[in-house]
């Protein structure tokens, strides 16, 4: 490594440090004179250089209006510093929610920008990662959500969002990096394989241990119906006679080939397997069938449904996950 | 952003720029810079490609090409701003981001502050404001969603707020010399004298109201009459029987002038015979003129720098008067001039044309010997001009080839420029040496008193005659005609109709002047003080100014001040900005934002969105010992908040709450809830 980049990555360091000392991670900020950064634009750079020149024909003409228009419009670029900090200052950002999705796939994080005061704030670009937006906080507080590109399984924590407005004459530039204490959980990315990693179970055992457990094969009794159940088990005849939706549920001897197991896969590794795992709740989910998952330190119970499949995803997107 | 109302937002920014300069450019420009426009507007520019870059670089080519057509020259202001034009237009046809908009915006700026070189009425600085309100507004434009009234509303208090700031640097900000000195071009065209008297030239200045220059007299009680106020400007001394010129000699010449500041020469010491009278101190403040003459009361002389005294009496500038030019002036009363006349200097002003012109030739021959005397034949000539039918008028009939005597013996109609040009012939032809003097004659005092001004209406001529022994007298045949011409001055005269002829229009323009002779008056005072205190604002009013304000002359102490100043007023805004800012609670809820604050630690602080007693609500269920102490402050919140009570019960219930949350009851963990 080289001295420059030494430096550079010391720098880096220094700066990191300096700004998560003055702009900590928090869950609502309220930007102020400490957190807003404020320099001239490159259009501000620009008019900079117009001054120059208007001051410099002012005193050699000896035109007194030229040097009056000078002043004027450098008056104008001070005020203007008043207003592009006031165009962010005094707004607050509440970190809302992370939301989830597949390695590799965009995943929400929602904000809520909200005036402090009745100030209307326009034109704040938001740019967070490699994503770019421009809104106006004009009706009071707005929340929007910001699609993030995720990379690898795990909890998603994302940049420093930063907060940039020109506004109102485009010579400023006023800022800010926060740091909002949001995640999103990224499941493993899908991979289809074609062999169900069924735990090891044994029919016979299953038969004598008289161990029943929600399953396809046997009707066991009528329940309420609740989100995600699937609409092939709702008793059709008792809706009709007006008694609410009520699912049959079935029952299957246990037998351990329900259960999507982590130690069922031959020669893979472990986010191949995880990513493998995921696939196949996805699937039975869309199937309909039940399945438990184990995990090395983990089980989840035999289930269906939605919350089934986002709580077994999420404890694949968890899986021996560092810290 | 609003794409559309940004493109025309820019478009008409351009335009407004470029208006003012209009007449200013070529014609070729004019369109060049209009067809631009138009291109770029968007109905028209779907239809239409913009050029590659080839066709542009062949239009910067012919830009430079016709900027070099039509000054001459790139460089200097005229040339200058035509290029600069040239350049927006050729940026617009290539603009295609933000970025070049803003390029355009930050030119228009500049093109703006362009006419400022040629114009610094108080209407161009009128429409420059105009026009920096609507340059900025077009900024805004480029940074907002929402509207253009929106943008043209944030300009405008940007513009009230910047005010200040920028009266204080104008006030305060040193005057700095010039960097290095450019040279503003001639032939501009400016109204004014003429280094030559051709017929007609007086009579067109006799009609333009327009200002020649205002004069202070240091001692307002010492100003010579109206009728004395000669003030000198030229002298013509060679006549080829139509036209009067300055004289070729080259010891007359400007260059050879006594100059402010040097030795004086030998003509100087001798030459001039003065009264021991105290001088008459007075400053012009002359208009542009774009020539070296500068107007004064014999016999002049002058402390200025770059002023000199020539050797027939006149002040010049060393350089011509591009701008406004302010000198210092001294009359003396002179004993004698020239009293001992050099022969060559007789010579210059005794040469008549060898033809031409018989009739007044003979008269004055025979009336000179006749007299017998010089001042018995002058006198007896300006008799005859009063006595004859003799007609002040600024419409005079065509005059012949020889025009001295076809005025003198046949038409009779004219007015200084005819008077002063025969009377110097009919001397010359007697052999007295006489010349013709142009200037103005007269002017009057500004609506408030504080200045005197001399209008090119006020143009005149006049002669000067050299007598032995008393060396050069002023004489006006004018004066003899017209007395009230030189009495009451030009404005009196003009209110007398004849004097506009008998032409359709005369009657026209007699109207016009009656009519806006009020108007143009106080618009001209109003312009005087403009020019006078914002433009001619110098390093010497500047000087006086702070000194009358500060009463220090210490340059330190005035840019601490100028400073100060600044960083007040930006401090204020600044404190402005974060108070506004900030959210203004009412005191009850100032109370219940301690409290969260103080229970943050615990856990229980105030969520977002949380109701004042729903927050209260809960505090109650997470501990409930608090119950006594939340159910008061919340009774005394209701009461300050909800109820229609009179201030003092509020007052009473705020100090309550503030008692009930200093003495708050301490937090007790909670042991039950775990079991």
């Amino acid at each position: 490594m080289s001295l420059l980049e030494k430096l550079k990555v010391n720098y880096r360091q220094r700066w990191q440090r300096w700004l998560s000392r003055r702009i900590p991670r928090t869950k609502e900020v309220v930007l102020n004179q400490r957190r807003v950064f404020i320099f001239l634009s490159s259009q501000g750079g620009m008019m900079s250089l117009l001054l120059l020149a208007l001051f410099i024909a002012g005193i050699n003409y000896a035109n007194n209006l030229i040097l009056g228009f000078c002043f004027l419009l450098g008056s104008l670029l001070v005020i203007a510093i008043h207003h592009t900090f006031a165009n962010l200052s005094g707004l607050k950002i509440t970190a809302v929610h992370g939301g989830t999705a597949f390695a590799g796939d965009v995943v929400g994080f929602t904000i809520r920008l909200a005036p402090t005061n009745k100030r209307l704030y326009y034109s704040l670009v938001l740019e967070w990662g490699d994503v770019t937006e421009r809104i106006d906080v004009i009706d009071g507080s707005l929340e929007t959500t910001l699609y993030l590109r995720s990379e690898m399984r795990g909890r998603f924590l994302p940049p420093r969002l930063k907060m940039t407005t020109y506004y109102p004459l485009g010579l400023l530039r006023a800022w800010t990096w926060l740091d909002l204490d949001l995640n999103a959980i990224i499941y493993p990315k899908p991979i289809a394989s074609d062999t169900l990693p069924a735990g090891y179970g044994d029919k016979e055992e299953a038969h004598q241990s008289q161990r029943r457990r929600v399953g396809i094969e046997d009707f066991e009794e009528l329940k309420k119906f609740n989100e995600g159940d699937s609409l092939a088990h709702v008793s059709w005849k008792h809706l009709a006679r007006g008694q609410g939706m009520l699912i049959k549920t079935y029952s299957e001897p246990v037998t351990g080939s329900n259960t999507l197991d982590y130690q069922a896969f031959n020669g893979l590794d472990k986010e191949g397997r995880l990513s493998r795992l995921a696939w196949w709740v996805v699937r039975l989910t869309e199937q309909q069938q039940p399945f438990a998952l184990k995990l090395p330190h983990k089980t989840l119970e035999i289930g269906t449904g939605n919350s089934h499949r986002d709580s077994c995803l999420q404890a694949l997107a968890l899986f021996e996950e560092q810290a | 952003m609003n794409h559309l109302n940004s493109r025309y937002a820019l478009l008409l920014t351009l335009f407004l720029v470029v208006l003012p300069q209009w007449t200013r450019l070529p014609l070729w420009l004019d369109i060049v810079f209009m067809l631009s426009l138009i291109w770029r507007v968007p109905a028209i520019e779907q239809y239409l490609p913009l050029p590659n870059k080839f066709i542009k670089a062949g239009l910067a080519l012919a830009g430079l090409a016709g900027i070099k057509y039509s000054y001459n020259t790139w460089f200097g202001p005229e040339a200058g701003t035509s290029f600069l034009i040239v350049c927006v237009a050729l940026k617009l046809l290539e603009t295609k981001n933000e970025r070049d908009c803003y390029v355009l915006l930050t030119l228009s700026y500049f093109l703006l502050a362009t006419q400022f070189l040629f114009s610094q009425a108080l209407w161009t600085t009128v429409y420059a404001v105009f026009g920096v309100l609507c340059i900025t507004a077009a900024y805004v434009v480029f940074n907002q969603t929402t509207s253009i009234k929106h943008a043209l509303k944030k300009s405008l208090i940007l513009f009230s707020q910047a005010l200040p700031l920028m009266l204080i640097l104008f006030l305060f900000f040193p005057r700095l010399p010039p960097l290095w000195t450019f040279k503003l071009s001639e032939g501009t065209g400016k109204t004014g004298m003429s280094d030559n008297m051709s017929p007609g030239d007086l009579a067109k200045l006799s009609q333009s109201s327009e200002l020649a220059f205002r004069v202070e007299f240091e001692d307002k009680n010492q100003i010579p009459p109206k009728s004395e106020l000669y003030w000198r400007g030229l002298t013509f001394s060679s006549f080829d029987g139509k036209t009067w010129r300055s004289s070729q000699l080259p010891i007359l010449a400007d260059e050879n002038a006594a100059w402010s500041g040097y030795v004086l020469p030998s003509w100087a010491e001798t030459q001039i015979q003065i009264t021991k009278d105290k001088p008459i101190h007075y400053k012009v403040i002359l208009e542009p003129t774009d020539k070296t003459w500068l107007y004064s009361l014999a016999v002049p002389y002058s402390k200025t720098n770059g002023v000199g005294l020539t050797r027939d009496f006149r002040l010049v500038s060393q350089i011509p008067a591009f701008q406004r030019f302010t000198y210092d002036a001294m009359q003396y009363k002179a004993i004698s001039l020239d009293a001992n006349l050099p022969n060559w200097l007789r010579q210059d002003n005794l040469s008549l044309p060898s033809q031409g012109n018989p009739v007044a030739h003979k008269m004055a021959q025979q009336w000179r010997q006749f007299h017998g005397s010089d001042v018995a034949y002058i006198q007896a000539v300006l008799s005859w001009f009063r006595k004859s039918p003799f007609y002040y008028t600024l419409e005079p009939p065509l005059l012949g080839d020889n025009r001295i005597d076809d005025f003198l013996f046949k038409t009779k109609r004219g007015f200084c420029e005819h008077y002063s040009s025969s009377f110097a012939f009919l001397l010359r032809a007697a052999g007295i040496p006489a010349r013709v003097v142009v200037g103005y004659q007269g002017g009057e005092w500004s609506p408030n008193k504080d200045s005197w001004q001399v209008r090119q209406m006020d143009a005149h001529a006049w002669v000067e005659a050299w007598l032995p022994n008393k060396g050069w007298i002023m004489l006006d045949p004018t004066g003899a005609v017209a007395p009230q011409r030189i009495e009451q001055g030009m404005s009196a005269m003009a209110q007398n109709q004849e004097v506009w002829g008998n032409s359709t229009f005369s009657g026209l323009k007699y109207s016009n002047y009656k009519l806006f002779s009020q108007l143009r008056n106080m618009a001209d005072y109003i312009n005087y003080r403009w020019q006078k205190d914002i433009v001619g604002y110098d390093t010497e009013s500047q000087e006086q100014l702070l000194l009358k304000l500060l009463g220090d002359r210490s340059v330190w102490k005035r840019i601490a001040i100028m400073f100060g100043a600044l960083i007040v007023i930006a401090s204020l805004l600044a404190l402005w900005t974060i108070l506004k800012g900030r959210k203004s609670f009412h005191p009850a809820d100032k109370i219940i934002i301690r409290l969260s604050k103080k229970l943050t630690q615990r856990g229980l602080a105030r969520e977002q969105g949380e109701g004042v007693m729903a927050y209260l609500k809960r505090l109650e269920q997470h501990q409930p010992h608090w119950q006594a102490v939340l159910q008061q402050l919340q009774t005394q919140y209701s009461v300050v908040r909800y109820q229609q009570q009179n201030h003092d019960a509020s007052v009473q219930a705020l100090v309550q709450m503030r008692r009930l949350l200093r003495n708050w009851p301490n937090y007790q963990a909670q042991k039950t809830k775990e079991i």
